[in-house]
């Protein structure tokens, strides 16, 4: 991994070339899989990020290289937006500082929340989804909301840098904060009184919001 | 424009948006875009009753002084007259009557001492309102929604977060009560499937439902009592 270009991930494939996706466009959360093993044997190849945690703690494992599942968890929580998101310059909530925008996730067979079928314009009220931020075999993944992501922590005597490993970005971080400043667009709330994917949104600001659990 | 005005025109010729008190409105812009009615259940402390539904779509004045789409969703019993609302922003494009399905589906409300309660669940937090006004009929009851909207509206644009609102951490609720371990996203949040007050106890007994059923007790001011599963 040290070798390759570090704005895009490897774009891991099958033994027979078979691509293997992170979210692949139009397939939602109900059509990607959790663990490694539906990853390699769906019929859409498409995968969440635990199962992309999972498929690097299994290839290091087949090498004799323990490693640990993380859970990262925006605090207070429960959603963090991954890049990239174009956010309004007239946000609906501006006295609300600082989450001052309106985020309408969709429903995806009728339950909350996600992104696909992308709306017209990638418009989620205030916000914008953008290209990016790319995951294995996709360019912008279909879901950039979410109210976990797992990445792998490599033990520490590998000297391979991270120590965290994101296989789903092909990215490595130092520790929250570097997870924050290379993948964190914002960080959004419920609105009391609305359905569930009805969200106000803040960016980051100093201090990092997530957490990383150590399993 | 001259469409947006006979609109106006013909509303308050029907009387719906009376002139709002001129104390309680700081915001006068409201115009009825559309109002859907249905009816519903609640429980009270004498078994179910029905109540009336409504979702009305109105124009008002949102952020940087511009007109905007609110929906105000309303819960009327006509028995006693309680009722109780919420209002937000609304999406041009969304379903008609979108609050009134979620009420349907997720959430309840319970009619005591003449006071209309609604529960709602999100993820481990309960969200409550206790409403104590009350009006002779639907359409006063929105107009009295709307004139207390209107007087939160201001500064305008942020109605949202005004509302009072009990919350209820459901402290010890793990999060895999609606989180499958292992998925990015959690599933929907929980439903709430009963109320009933225990007039003895003095005490709520609110049943939510997500991956295992949850009992609740709340005391009479809505402090979390005990928790336990029950399937």
């Amino acid at each position: 991994m040290k070798n390759r270009d570090p704005t895009h991930p490897p774009n891991v494939n099958g033994w027979d070339g078979r691509p293997l996706y992170y979210y692949e466009q139009g397939v939602g959360f109900e059509g990607c899989a959790a663990d490694s093993v539906l990853l390699l044997t769906s019929p859409t190849g498409s995968g969440q990020c635990g199962s992309w945690a999972h498929l690097l703690m299994d290839a290091l494992a087949v090498n004799g290289i323990p490693s640990r599942f993380v859970t990262v968890t925006p605090i207070p929580g429960p959603w963090v937006l991954v890049n990239n998101w174009g956010f309004s310059s007239s946000p609906t909530y501006s006295g609300n500082a600082p989450w001052i925008y309106q985020l309408i996730l969709g429903l995806e067979n009728g339950a909350c929340c996600g992104m696909v079928p992308l709306p017209a314009g990638s418009v989620f009220g205030d916000l914008t989804s953008l290209s990016g931020l790319p995951g294995q075999n996709s360019p912008t993944p279909s879901e950039k909301a979410f109210n976990f992501h797992f990445i792998v922590k490599a033990p520490a005597n590998l000297s391979v840098g991270g120590p965290y490993f994101d296989p789903s970005y092909g990215a490595t971080y130092s520790d929250e904060c570097d997870f924050e400043r290379q993948a964190v667009a914002g960080y959004s709330e419920h609105i009391t009184g609305e359905p569930d994917n009805y969200l106000y949104v803040r960016k980051p600001f100093s201090g990092c919001s997530v957490t990383l659990t150590v399993q | 424009m001259f469409r947006k005005q006979a609109i106006l025109i013909f509303i308050y010729a029907l009387g719906w948006l009376a002139p709002l008190p001129a104390a309680a409105s700081p915001d006068r812009h409201v115009v009825l875009l559309s109002r859907k009615t249905d009816v519903g259940s609640a429980d009270s402390t004498t078994g179910k009753i029905s109540i009336e539904l409504r979702e009305v779509q109105v124009e008002m004045t949102g952020p940087y002084g511009k007109p905007r789409p609110y929906r105000l969703f309303l819960i009327f019993e006509p028995q006693s007259g309680a009722f109780s609302w919420t209002i937000s922003s609304k999406v041009p494009a969304a379903d008609l009557s979108e609050l009134t399905k979620w009420f349907k589906r997720d959430r309840a409300a319970f009619l005591k001492d003449n006071r209309l309660v609604t529960f709602t669940a999100y993820r481990e937090t309960l969200e409550i309102q206790d409403f104590q006004d009350h009006a002779s009929s639907s359409d006063e009851a929105e107009q009295k929604a709307l004139s207390s909207a209107s007087a939160l509206n201001d500064p305008p644009g942020n109605m949202e977060f005004t509302q009072p609102f009990h919350k209820v951490t459901l402290n010890g609720l793990s999060l895999n009560f609606d989180c499958e371990p292992g998925n990015a996203i959690c599933g929907p949040s929980p439903k709430v499937i009963d109320v009933q007050w225990d007039r003895s106890e003095q005490h709520w007994i609110v049943t939510l439902q997500a991956r295992w059923t949850e009992e609740v007790t709340l005391d009479a001011d809505y402090n979390l009592v005990s928790m336990r599963k029950i399937e």
